[in-house]
Protein backbone atom coordinates (compact mmCIF):
# COMPACT_ATOMS: atom_id res chain seq x y z
CA UNK A 1 0.00 0.00 0.00
CA UNK A 2 2.03 2.73 -1.25
CA UNK A 3 -0.34 5.69 -1.12
CA UNK A 4 -2.08 5.49 1.90
CA UNK A 5 -2.94 9.44 2.42
CA UNK A 6 -4.64 9.25 -1.06
CA UNK A 7 -6.64 6.79 -0.66
CA UNK A 8 -7.92 8.12 2.97
CA UNK A 9 -8.76 11.24 0.55
CA UNK A 10 -10.72 9.23 -1.97
CA UNK A 11 -12.20 7.62 0.75
CA UNK A 12 -13.39 10.82 2.78
CA UNK A 13 -14.92 12.49 -0.79
CA UNK A 14 -16.62 9.03 -1.14
CA UNK A 15 -18.70 9.70 1.95
CA UNK A 16 -19.52 13.40 1.10
CA UNK A 17 -20.57 12.30 -2.17
CA UNK A 18 -22.44 9.39 -0.53
CA UNK A 19 -24.04 11.20 2.23
CA UNK A 20 -24.85 14.66 0.38
CA UNK A 21 -28.35 13.61 -0.87
CA UNK A 22 -29.59 12.81 2.74
CA UNK A 23 -28.01 16.06 3.89
CA UNK A 24 -29.69 17.97 1.24
CA UNK A 25 -32.36 16.10 1.60
CA UNK A 26 -32.82 16.85 5.34
CA UNK A 27 -31.92 20.49 4.86
CA UNK A 28 -34.62 21.24 2.20
CA UNK A 29 -37.21 19.23 4.45
CA UNK A 30 -36.60 21.73 7.37
CA UNK A 31 -36.23 24.51 4.66
CA UNK A 32 -39.67 23.64 3.78
CA UNK A 33 -41.26 22.90 7.07
CA UNK A 34 -40.24 26.42 8.18
CA UNK A 35 -41.53 27.96 5.20
CA UNK A 36 -44.72 26.14 5.80
CA UNK A 37 -44.88 27.11 9.19
CA UNK A 38 -43.97 30.81 8.61
CA UNK A 39 -46.73 30.80 5.53
CA UNK A 40 -49.07 29.20 7.65
CA UNK A 41 -48.75 31.90 10.71
CA UNK A 42 -48.84 34.69 8.48
CA UNK A 43 -52.20 33.21 6.45
CA UNK A 44 -53.83 33.20 10.31
CA UNK A 45 -52.76 36.71 11.09
CA UNK A 46 -53.68 38.20 8.09
CA UNK A 47 -57.54 36.58 8.42
CA UNK A 48 -57.44 37.89 11.79
CA UNK A 49 -56.72 41.37 10.75
CA UNK A 50 -59.72 40.60 8.00
CA UNK A 51 -62.28 40.11 10.34
CA UNK A 52 -61.47 42.54 12.98
CA UNK A 53 -61.69 45.10 9.90
CA UNK A 54 -64.70 44.09 8.96
CA UNK A 55 -66.18 44.73 12.78
CA UNK A 56 -64.78 47.77 12.83
CA UNK A 57 -66.19 48.74 9.35
CA UNK A 58 -69.23 47.29 10.49
CA UNK A 59 -69.85 49.87 13.57
CA UNK A 60 -68.40 52.55 14.23
CA UNK A 61 -69.22 52.73 18.46
CA UNK A 62 -65.99 55.51 19.44
CA UNK A 63 -67.13 58.25 17.06
CA UNK A 64 -69.46 59.82 19.65
CA UNK A 65 -66.09 60.30 21.63
CA UNK A 66 -64.58 61.82 18.90
CA UNK A 67 -67.58 64.47 18.31
CA UNK A 68 -68.42 65.02 22.39
CA UNK A 69 -64.87 66.06 22.34
CA UNK A 70 -65.24 68.47 19.44
CA UNK A 71 -68.41 69.57 19.88
CA UNK A 72 -68.56 71.04 23.37
CA UNK A 73 -70.64 72.99 25.72
CA UNK A 74 -73.77 71.79 24.56
CA UNK A 75 -76.94 72.45 26.59
CA UNK A 76 -77.17 70.42 29.63
CA UNK A 77 -81.07 70.09 30.14
CA UNK A 78 -80.79 67.80 26.94
CA UNK A 79 -79.47 65.53 29.21
CA UNK A 80 -82.10 64.67 30.96
CA UNK A 81 -84.55 64.66 27.96
CA UNK A 82 -82.28 62.32 26.01
CA UNK A 83 -81.88 60.29 28.96
CA UNK A 84 -85.77 59.78 29.26
CA UNK A 85 -86.11 58.89 26.10
CA UNK A 86 -83.35 56.03 25.91
CA UNK A 87 -85.19 54.69 29.16
CA UNK A 88 -88.33 55.39 27.27
CA UNK A 89 -87.90 53.48 24.43
CA UNK A 90 -85.70 50.37 26.33
CA UNK A 91 -89.15 49.93 27.96
CA UNK A 92 -91.15 50.00 24.67
CA UNK A 93 -88.64 46.98 22.96
CA UNK A 94 -90.75 43.90 23.95
CA UNK A 95 -88.32 41.00 23.06
CA UNK A 96 -86.07 41.59 25.84
CA UNK A 97 -85.21 38.41 26.74
CA UNK A 98 -82.48 37.82 29.09
CA UNK A 99 -83.03 38.63 32.78
CA UNK A 100 -79.80 37.53 33.91
CA UNK A 101 -77.29 40.19 33.62
CA UNK A 102 -73.86 40.12 32.30
CA UNK A 103 -71.49 40.50 35.35
CA UNK A 104 -68.19 40.94 34.92
CA UNK A 105 -64.89 40.95 36.74
CA UNK A 106 -62.02 42.25 34.51
CA UNK A 107 -58.78 40.00 34.69
CA UNK A 108 -55.85 40.09 32.02
CA UNK A 109 -56.83 36.47 31.77
CA UNK A 110 -60.06 37.24 29.70
CA UNK A 111 -58.25 39.33 27.74
CA UNK A 112 -56.58 36.13 26.25
CA UNK A 113 -59.80 34.88 24.79
CA UNK A 114 -60.87 38.90 23.66
CA UNK A 115 -60.36 37.39 20.09
CA UNK A 116 -63.53 35.08 19.89
CA UNK A 117 -65.12 36.63 22.91
CA UNK A 118 -65.90 39.70 21.00
CA UNK A 119 -66.50 37.27 17.28
CA UNK A 120 -68.89 35.31 19.68
CA UNK A 121 -70.79 38.39 21.57
CA UNK A 122 -70.89 40.42 18.39
CA UNK A 123 -72.65 37.33 16.93
CA UNK A 124 -74.75 37.13 19.71
CA UNK A 125 -76.04 40.68 19.64
CA UNK A 126 -77.03 40.69 16.03
CA UNK A 127 -80.76 40.33 15.57
CA UNK A 128 -80.88 43.35 18.11
CA UNK A 129 -78.74 45.52 16.15
CA UNK A 130 -82.54 47.48 14.53
CA UNK A 131 -83.32 48.73 18.09
CA UNK A 132 -79.78 49.16 19.80
CA UNK A 133 -79.47 51.45 16.77
CA UNK A 134 -82.76 53.42 16.94
CA UNK A 135 -82.01 53.98 20.78
CA UNK A 136 -78.26 54.83 20.41
CA UNK A 137 -79.04 57.59 17.74
CA UNK A 138 -79.73 60.18 20.49
CA UNK A 139 -77.29 58.91 22.79
CA UNK A 140 -74.41 59.60 20.32
CA UNK A 141 -75.70 63.35 20.53
CA UNK A 142 -76.47 62.65 24.54
CA UNK A 143 -72.51 61.65 23.99
CA UNK A 144 -71.96 65.55 23.06
CA UNK A 145 -73.93 67.18 25.96
CA UNK A 146 -71.90 65.07 27.98
CA UNK A 147 -68.67 66.72 27.19
CA UNK A 148 -70.14 69.62 28.81
CA UNK A 149 -68.91 68.18 32.20
CA UNK A 150 -65.26 68.04 31.29
CA UNK A 151 -64.90 71.39 33.19
CA UNK A 152 -67.03 69.69 36.42
CA UNK A 153 -63.90 66.91 36.85
CA UNK A 154 -61.42 69.71 36.51
CA UNK A 155 -62.06 70.23 41.13
CA UNK A 156 -61.36 66.48 41.29
CA UNK A 157 -58.08 66.06 39.60
CA UNK A 158 -57.08 62.84 39.60
CA UNK A 159 -53.66 61.51 39.71
CA UNK A 160 -53.11 58.13 38.82
CA UNK A 161 -51.04 55.88 40.61
CA UNK A 162 -49.56 53.35 38.12
CA UNK A 163 -48.51 53.50 35.12
CA UNK A 164 -49.69 49.78 34.31
CA UNK A 165 -53.32 50.56 35.06
CA UNK A 166 -53.07 53.16 32.70
CA UNK A 167 -51.70 51.28 30.25
CA UNK A 168 -53.64 48.53 30.84
CA UNK A 169 -56.67 50.65 29.75
CA UNK A 170 -54.69 51.63 26.90
CA UNK A 171 -54.64 48.35 25.87
CA UNK A 172 -58.18 47.36 26.59
CA UNK A 173 -58.93 50.59 24.88
CA UNK A 174 -56.99 49.47 21.88
CA UNK A 175 -58.86 45.78 21.95
CA UNK A 176 -62.16 47.27 22.15
CA UNK A 177 -61.46 49.79 19.02
CA UNK A 178 -61.02 46.55 17.31
CA UNK A 179 -63.46 44.04 18.05
CA UNK A 180 -66.21 46.51 19.46
CA UNK A 181 -66.67 44.13 23.08
CA UNK A 182 -68.89 45.80 25.02
CA UNK A 183 -67.15 43.91 27.98
CA UNK A 184 -64.48 45.29 27.16
CA UNK A 185 -65.75 49.05 27.27
CA UNK A 186 -67.62 48.37 30.39
CA UNK A 187 -64.08 47.26 31.69
CA UNK A 188 -62.68 50.76 30.84
CA UNK A 189 -65.57 52.11 32.35
CA UNK A 190 -64.80 50.22 35.82
CA UNK A 191 -61.32 50.83 35.75
CA UNK A 192 -61.88 54.86 35.16
CA UNK A 193 -64.35 54.60 37.79
CA UNK A 194 -62.10 53.62 39.52
CA UNK A 195 -59.41 56.03 38.94
CA UNK A 196 -61.92 58.73 39.74
CA UNK A 197 -61.95 60.08 35.98
CA UNK A 198 -65.60 59.93 36.14
CA UNK A 199 -66.13 61.66 32.24
CA UNK A 200 -64.32 58.48 30.87
CA UNK A 201 -65.88 56.14 32.89
CA UNK A 202 -69.43 57.73 32.08
CA UNK A 203 -68.51 57.72 28.60
CA UNK A 204 -67.71 53.90 28.56
CA UNK A 205 -70.71 52.87 30.62
CA UNK A 206 -72.68 54.76 27.94
CA UNK A 207 -70.68 53.01 25.04
CA UNK A 208 -71.46 49.80 26.84
CA UNK A 209 -75.18 50.99 26.64
CA UNK A 210 -75.40 51.51 23.25
CA UNK A 211 -73.69 47.92 22.27
CA UNK A 212 -76.06 46.13 25.17
CA UNK A 213 -78.22 47.53 26.97
CA UNK A 214 -79.07 45.00 29.40
CA UNK A 215 -75.68 45.32 30.86
CA UNK A 216 -76.18 46.17 34.60
CA UNK A 217 -72.87 47.34 35.39
CA UNK A 218 -73.11 49.58 32.82
CA UNK A 219 -76.15 51.00 34.19
CA UNK A 220 -74.73 50.97 37.86
CA UNK A 221 -71.16 52.48 36.57
CA UNK A 222 -73.19 55.04 34.42
CA UNK A 223 -75.49 56.48 37.39
CA UNK A 224 -72.68 56.21 39.83
CA UNK A 225 -70.65 58.48 37.24
CA UNK A 226 -73.51 60.56 37.50
CA UNK A 227 -73.40 61.15 40.92
CA UNK A 228 -69.64 61.53 41.16
CA UNK A 229 -70.63 64.50 38.13
CA UNK A 230 -73.24 66.28 40.50
CA UNK A 231 -76.05 65.12 38.60
CA UNK A 232 -77.73 62.97 41.44
CA UNK A 233 -81.30 64.09 40.23
CA UNK A 234 -80.45 62.68 36.41
CA UNK A 235 -79.00 59.64 37.87
CA UNK A 236 -82.07 58.91 40.21
CA UNK A 237 -83.96 58.75 37.32
CA UNK A 238 -81.94 57.07 34.94
CA UNK A 239 -82.04 54.29 37.96
CA UNK A 240 -85.32 54.37 39.12
CA UNK A 241 -86.71 53.71 35.80
CA UNK A 242 -83.86 50.54 35.01
CA UNK A 243 -84.84 49.36 38.15
CA UNK A 244 -88.57 49.60 37.04
CA UNK A 245 -87.90 48.05 33.85
CA UNK A 246 -85.33 45.07 34.53
CA UNK A 247 -85.80 44.85 38.43
CA UNK A 248 -81.74 44.68 39.53
CA UNK A 249 -81.50 43.91 42.83
CA UNK A 250 -78.31 45.76 42.77
CA UNK A 251 -79.87 48.77 41.12
CA UNK A 252 -82.02 48.69 43.51
CA UNK A 253 -79.79 49.12 46.93
CA UNK A 254 -77.83 51.62 44.78
CA UNK A 255 -80.63 53.91 43.95
CA UNK A 256 -81.39 53.56 47.60
CA UNK A 257 -78.19 54.75 48.65
CA UNK A 258 -78.31 57.13 46.27
CA UNK A 259 -81.77 58.78 47.63
CA UNK A 260 -80.55 58.24 51.15
CA UNK A 261 -77.25 60.41 50.24
CA UNK A 262 -75.20 57.05 51.59
CA UNK A 263 -73.70 56.93 47.89
CA UNK A 264 -72.25 60.72 47.19
CA UNK B 1 3.86 -10.21 15.85
CA UNK B 2 0.69 -8.74 14.91
CA UNK B 3 2.41 -7.34 11.78
CA UNK B 4 2.84 -10.73 10.38
CA UNK B 5 -0.70 -12.35 11.14
CA UNK B 6 -2.25 -9.20 8.47
CA UNK B 7 0.67 -10.30 6.53
CA UNK B 8 -0.33 -13.94 6.32
CA UNK B 9 -3.81 -13.33 6.34
CA UNK B 10 -2.93 -10.92 3.39
CA UNK B 11 -1.63 -13.69 2.06
CA UNK B 12 -4.76 -15.71 2.41
CA UNK B 13 -6.69 -14.05 -0.33
CA UNK B 14 -4.14 -13.87 -2.69
CA UNK B 15 -6.04 -14.73 -5.83
CA UNK B 16 -4.81 -18.02 -6.97
CA UNK B 17 -5.91 -21.43 -8.27
CA UNK B 18 -5.08 -24.10 -6.03
CA UNK B 19 -7.06 -27.40 -4.80
CA UNK B 20 -5.42 -26.92 -1.66
CA UNK B 21 -7.30 -23.63 -0.90
CA UNK B 22 -10.64 -25.37 -2.10
CA UNK B 23 -13.27 -24.22 1.43
CA UNK B 24 -16.29 -26.53 1.69
CA UNK B 25 -19.19 -25.10 2.10
CA UNK B 26 -22.44 -27.24 2.16
CA UNK B 27 -23.99 -25.82 -1.25
CA UNK B 28 -20.63 -25.56 -3.11
CA UNK B 29 -20.08 -29.00 -1.77
CA UNK B 30 -23.13 -30.32 -2.93
CA UNK B 31 -22.70 -28.58 -6.42
CA UNK B 32 -19.10 -30.81 -6.36
CA UNK B 33 -20.74 -33.77 -5.55
CA UNK B 34 -22.87 -34.03 -8.07
CA UNK B 35 -20.28 -32.78 -10.69
CA UNK B 36 -18.17 -35.96 -9.59
CA UNK B 37 -20.99 -38.48 -10.09
CA UNK B 38 -21.54 -36.77 -13.42
CA UNK B 39 -18.06 -37.30 -14.66
CA UNK B 40 -18.44 -41.27 -13.64
CA UNK B 41 -21.89 -41.81 -15.75
CA UNK B 42 -21.25 -42.30 -19.58
CA UNK B 43 -21.39 -38.78 -20.88
CA UNK B 44 -19.83 -37.16 -23.43
CA UNK B 45 -19.76 -33.67 -22.79
CA UNK B 46 -20.58 -31.14 -19.09
CA UNK B 47 -20.77 -28.10 -19.23
CA UNK B 48 -19.96 -26.03 -15.81
CA UNK B 49 -21.17 -22.08 -16.37
CA UNK B 50 -21.43 -19.36 -14.09
CA UNK B 51 -20.23 -15.67 -13.84
CA UNK B 52 -16.62 -15.05 -13.57
CA UNK B 53 -15.32 -15.59 -9.56
CA UNK B 54 -17.75 -17.93 -8.73
CA UNK B 55 -15.58 -20.63 -8.82
CA UNK B 56 -15.46 -22.62 -11.77
CA UNK B 57 -11.27 -23.00 -12.10
CA UNK B 58 -11.04 -24.15 -8.42
CA UNK B 59 -13.67 -27.08 -8.94
CA UNK B 60 -11.97 -27.75 -11.90
CA UNK B 61 -8.16 -27.84 -9.96
CA UNK B 62 -10.04 -29.78 -7.07
CA UNK B 63 -12.02 -32.37 -9.78
CA UNK B 64 -8.28 -32.78 -10.91
CA UNK B 65 -6.73 -32.99 -7.98
CA UNK B 66 -9.57 -35.37 -6.46
CA UNK B 67 -9.58 -37.82 -9.83
CA UNK B 68 -5.67 -37.98 -11.20
CA UNK B 69 -5.09 -40.79 -8.42
CA UNK B 70 -7.42 -43.03 -10.01
CA UNK B 71 -8.44 -42.25 -13.79
CA UNK B 72 -6.83 -40.27 -16.82
CA UNK B 73 -7.80 -36.88 -16.23
CA UNK B 74 -6.04 -33.85 -18.35
CA UNK B 75 -6.48 -30.81 -17.24
CA UNK B 76 -6.12 -27.19 -19.56
CA UNK B 77 -6.83 -24.45 -17.11
CA UNK B 78 -5.42 -21.78 -20.16
CA UNK B 79 -7.38 -21.94 -23.37
CA UNK B 80 -5.29 -23.62 -26.32
CA UNK B 81 -6.93 -21.36 -28.53
CA UNK B 82 -4.93 -22.55 -32.22
CA UNK B 83 -6.36 -25.45 -33.42
CA UNK B 84 -3.34 -27.05 -34.63
CA UNK B 85 -1.60 -26.80 -31.15
CA UNK B 86 -4.29 -28.26 -29.54
CA UNK B 87 -4.74 -31.25 -31.52
CA UNK B 88 -1.01 -31.87 -30.87
CA UNK B 89 -1.40 -31.04 -27.04
CA UNK B 90 -3.94 -33.50 -26.87
CA UNK B 91 -2.45 -36.19 -28.95
CA UNK B 92 1.02 -35.45 -26.70
CA UNK B 93 -0.95 -36.01 -23.47
CA UNK B 94 -3.72 -38.89 -24.10
CA UNK B 95 -1.35 -40.61 -26.93
CA UNK B 96 2.03 -39.97 -26.02
CA UNK B 97 2.32 -38.25 -29.68
CA UNK B 98 5.81 -36.56 -29.83
CA UNK B 99 6.11 -35.20 -32.96
CA UNK B 100 6.39 -31.85 -33.31
CA UNK B 101 4.45 -31.47 -36.70
CA UNK B 102 1.33 -29.77 -36.63
CA UNK B 103 -1.60 -32.13 -36.82
CA UNK B 104 -5.14 -31.31 -38.23
CA UNK B 105 -8.55 -32.98 -37.44
CA UNK B 106 -8.32 -35.61 -39.29
CA UNK B 107 -5.48 -37.14 -38.27
CA UNK B 108 -6.52 -36.43 -34.56
CA UNK B 109 -9.63 -38.37 -35.22
CA UNK B 110 -7.51 -40.93 -36.49
CA UNK B 111 -5.45 -41.54 -34.29
CA UNK B 112 -7.94 -41.40 -31.78
CA UNK B 113 -9.92 -44.10 -33.90
CA UNK B 114 -6.86 -46.47 -33.48
CA UNK B 115 -6.31 -45.93 -30.00
CA UNK B 116 -7.94 -48.22 -27.61
CA UNK B 117 -8.71 -47.34 -23.59
CA UNK B 118 -10.29 -49.69 -21.23
CA UNK B 119 -11.58 -46.09 -19.59
CA UNK B 120 -12.16 -42.88 -21.34
CA UNK B 121 -10.30 -40.39 -20.59
CA UNK B 122 -11.39 -36.93 -18.84
CA UNK B 123 -10.19 -33.66 -20.05
CA UNK B 124 -10.85 -30.58 -18.68
CA UNK B 125 -10.94 -27.39 -20.16
CA UNK B 126 -11.32 -24.16 -18.08
CA UNK B 127 -12.06 -20.98 -19.93
CA UNK B 128 -13.56 -22.39 -23.08
CA UNK B 129 -15.52 -19.46 -23.45
CA UNK B 130 -12.22 -18.76 -25.24
CA UNK B 131 -12.50 -20.86 -27.99
CA UNK B 132 -13.75 -20.59 -31.46
CA UNK B 133 -16.83 -21.86 -32.22
CA UNK B 134 -14.66 -24.03 -35.22
CA UNK B 135 -13.00 -25.49 -32.59
CA UNK B 136 -15.77 -26.15 -30.18
CA UNK B 137 -17.33 -27.64 -33.10
CA UNK B 138 -14.31 -30.53 -33.48
CA UNK B 139 -14.33 -30.94 -29.60
CA UNK B 140 -18.00 -31.52 -29.83
CA UNK B 141 -16.62 -34.39 -32.88
CA UNK B 142 -14.19 -35.80 -30.84
CA UNK B 143 -16.62 -36.36 -27.80
CA UNK B 144 -18.87 -38.06 -30.33
CA UNK B 145 -16.36 -40.70 -30.91
CA UNK B 146 -16.96 -41.12 -27.46
CA UNK B 147 -13.24 -42.27 -26.82
CA UNK B 148 -13.01 -38.61 -25.11
CA UNK B 149 -14.89 -36.82 -22.22
CA UNK B 150 -15.06 -33.04 -21.73
CA UNK B 151 -15.67 -30.95 -18.87
CA UNK B 152 -15.94 -27.72 -20.41
CA UNK B 153 -16.25 -24.56 -17.90
CA UNK B 154 -17.38 -21.41 -19.18
CA UNK B 155 -18.75 -18.06 -18.19
CA UNK B 156 -22.49 -17.50 -18.17
CA UNK B 157 -23.17 -15.79 -21.23
CA UNK B 158 -21.15 -17.93 -23.42
CA UNK B 159 -23.05 -20.46 -21.97
CA UNK B 160 -26.31 -18.93 -22.81
CA UNK B 161 -24.96 -18.18 -26.63
CA UNK B 162 -24.11 -22.28 -26.83
CA UNK B 163 -26.98 -23.70 -25.35
CA UNK B 164 -28.53 -22.12 -27.93
CA UNK B 165 -26.81 -24.06 -30.62
CA UNK B 166 -29.09 -27.12 -31.63
CA UNK B 167 -26.27 -29.63 -31.94
CA UNK B 168 -24.61 -28.52 -28.22
CA UNK B 169 -27.58 -28.83 -27.06
CA UNK B 170 -28.31 -32.71 -27.37
CA UNK B 171 -24.67 -33.29 -26.85
CA UNK B 172 -24.50 -31.90 -23.59
CA UNK B 173 -26.43 -33.93 -20.49
CA UNK B 174 -25.33 -32.25 -17.93
CA UNK B 175 -25.04 -28.50 -17.25
CA UNK B 176 -23.94 -27.31 -13.68
CA UNK B 177 -24.63 -23.79 -12.82
CA UNK B 178 -22.30 -22.19 -10.14
CA UNK B 179 -23.44 -19.30 -8.64
CA UNK B 180 -21.67 -16.36 -6.08
CA UNK B 181 -22.43 -17.08 -2.23
CA UNK B 182 -24.95 -16.04 0.24
CA UNK B 183 -23.78 -14.02 2.82
CA UNK B 184 -23.54 -16.96 5.22
CA UNK B 185 -21.55 -18.68 3.12
CA UNK B 186 -19.51 -15.67 2.58
CA UNK B 187 -18.71 -15.31 5.92
CA UNK B 188 -17.88 -19.21 6.56
CA UNK B 189 -16.00 -18.73 3.55
CA UNK B 190 -14.06 -15.84 5.21
CA UNK B 191 -13.11 -17.69 8.38
CA UNK B 192 -12.65 -20.91 6.98
CA UNK B 193 -9.69 -19.64 4.80
CA UNK B 194 -8.12 -17.61 7.61
CA UNK B 195 -8.45 -20.44 10.10
CA UNK B 196 -6.84 -22.58 7.61
CA UNK B 197 -3.68 -20.77 7.29
CA UNK B 198 -3.94 -20.56 11.29
CA UNK B 199 -5.16 -16.94 10.95
CA UNK B 200 -7.40 -17.29 13.95
CA UNK B 201 -7.34 -13.47 15.16
CA UNK B 202 -7.90 -11.82 11.70
CA UNK B 203 -10.92 -14.52 11.83
CA UNK B 204 -12.50 -13.33 14.65
CA UNK B 205 -12.67 -9.81 13.19
CA UNK B 206 -15.62 -10.20 10.50
CA UNK B 207 -18.28 -10.02 12.22
CA UNK B 208 -22.20 -9.97 10.65
CA UNK B 209 -22.25 -6.46 10.55
CA UNK B 210 -18.97 -6.23 8.26
CA UNK B 211 -19.17 -9.47 6.43
CA UNK B 212 -22.67 -7.88 5.37
CA UNK B 213 -20.50 -4.53 4.27
CA UNK B 214 -18.50 -7.10 2.44
CA UNK B 215 -21.56 -8.84 0.64
CA UNK B 216 -22.70 -5.56 -0.53
CA UNK B 217 -19.81 -4.78 -2.30
CA UNK B 218 -18.72 -8.29 -3.94
CA UNK B 219 -21.89 -9.46 -3.87
CA UNK B 220 -20.75 -12.92 -2.71
CA UNK B 221 -18.38 -13.05 -5.63
CA UNK B 222 -15.17 -14.99 -4.49
CA UNK B 223 -12.67 -13.55 -6.44
CA UNK B 224 -14.13 -10.13 -5.42
CA UNK B 225 -14.05 -10.62 -2.10
CA UNK B 226 -10.47 -12.35 -2.32
CA UNK B 227 -9.34 -9.21 -3.55
CA UNK B 228 -11.01 -6.86 -1.16
CA UNK B 229 -9.71 -8.68 1.70
CA UNK B 230 -6.43 -9.17 0.20
CA UNK B 231 -6.12 -5.19 0.12
CA UNK B 232 -8.18 -4.70 3.39
CA UNK B 233 -4.98 -6.65 5.15
CA UNK B 234 -2.69 -4.42 3.12
CA UNK B 235 -4.02 -1.39 4.65
CA UNK B 236 -4.25 -2.84 8.18
CA UNK B 237 -0.46 -4.10 8.04
CA UNK B 238 0.09 -0.53 6.38
CA UNK B 239 -1.43 1.24 9.48
CA UNK B 240 -0.15 -1.38 12.02
CA UNK B 241 2.95 -0.17 11.35
CA UNK B 242 2.43 3.32 10.85
CA UNK B 243 -0.34 4.34 12.51
CA UNK B 244 -2.10 1.51 15.45
CA UNK B 245 -4.24 3.85 16.29
CA UNK B 246 -5.93 4.28 13.54
CA UNK B 247 -7.23 0.82 13.49
CA UNK B 248 -9.16 -1.41 15.79
CA UNK B 249 -7.85 -5.09 16.20
CA UNK B 250 -10.84 -6.39 17.42
CA UNK B 251 -13.29 -6.22 14.27
CA UNK B 252 -12.70 -4.89 10.88
CA UNK B 253 -13.66 -1.12 10.11
CA UNK B 254 -16.36 -0.11 7.77
CA UNK B 255 -14.12 2.56 6.49
CA UNK B 256 -11.15 0.03 5.96
CA UNK B 257 -13.54 -2.20 4.13
CA UNK B 258 -14.48 1.06 2.11
CA UNK B 259 -10.77 2.00 1.55
CA UNK B 260 -10.01 -1.02 0.01
CA UNK B 261 -13.16 -1.19 -2.11
CA UNK B 262 -11.81 2.00 -3.37
CA UNK B 263 -8.48 0.62 -4.03
CA UNK B 264 -9.64 -2.06 -6.17
CA UNK B 265 -11.87 -0.48 -8.13
CA UNK B 266 -15.08 -1.88 -6.28
CA UNK B 267 -16.35 1.50 -5.40
CA UNK B 268 -15.91 4.65 -7.72
CA UNK B 269 -14.96 7.35 -5.68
Amino acid sequence: MHNIHDLEQRWLKYKIKFYLPYIITIIFTIILSIALVFILDTKKDSDAILASTEIVQTQTPLKPIVKKKIVQEKVPEHIENKVEKIIKKQTSVENIAQEKQLVLTPSLDFMKKLKTDSVNSYQSQKPRTNEVQKVYEPIVNEQKTTTKFESIPKKQKINISTKETQNDIQHVIKRFKKNNNPTLSLFVAKKYYKLGDYRKAYNYALITNEINNEIEQSWIIFAKSLVKLKKKNLAIKTLSKYVNHSHSGNAKVLLDDIKSGKFK
Amino acid sequence: MKSSIYSSSKDVFIDTVNAKDYIQLDRVSTIYQSLKNSVKKPLKMILLYGKPGTGKSMFLSKLYQDLSKNQEIHAYMSPIIDESEFYRVLAHDLYGFNDDKELNFTQIMKINKQKESKETPLILLDEAQLYSDALMEKIRLLSDTRKLKFVIALHKTQTEDLIAKEHFQTRIWESIELKNASMAELKIYIQKKLMKANCFDSANMFSNNSVKRIYKLTNGNYRDTNKLLYSVFEIYEHYYNKDMSKINMDKVSNKIIEMAAIHTGLIDA
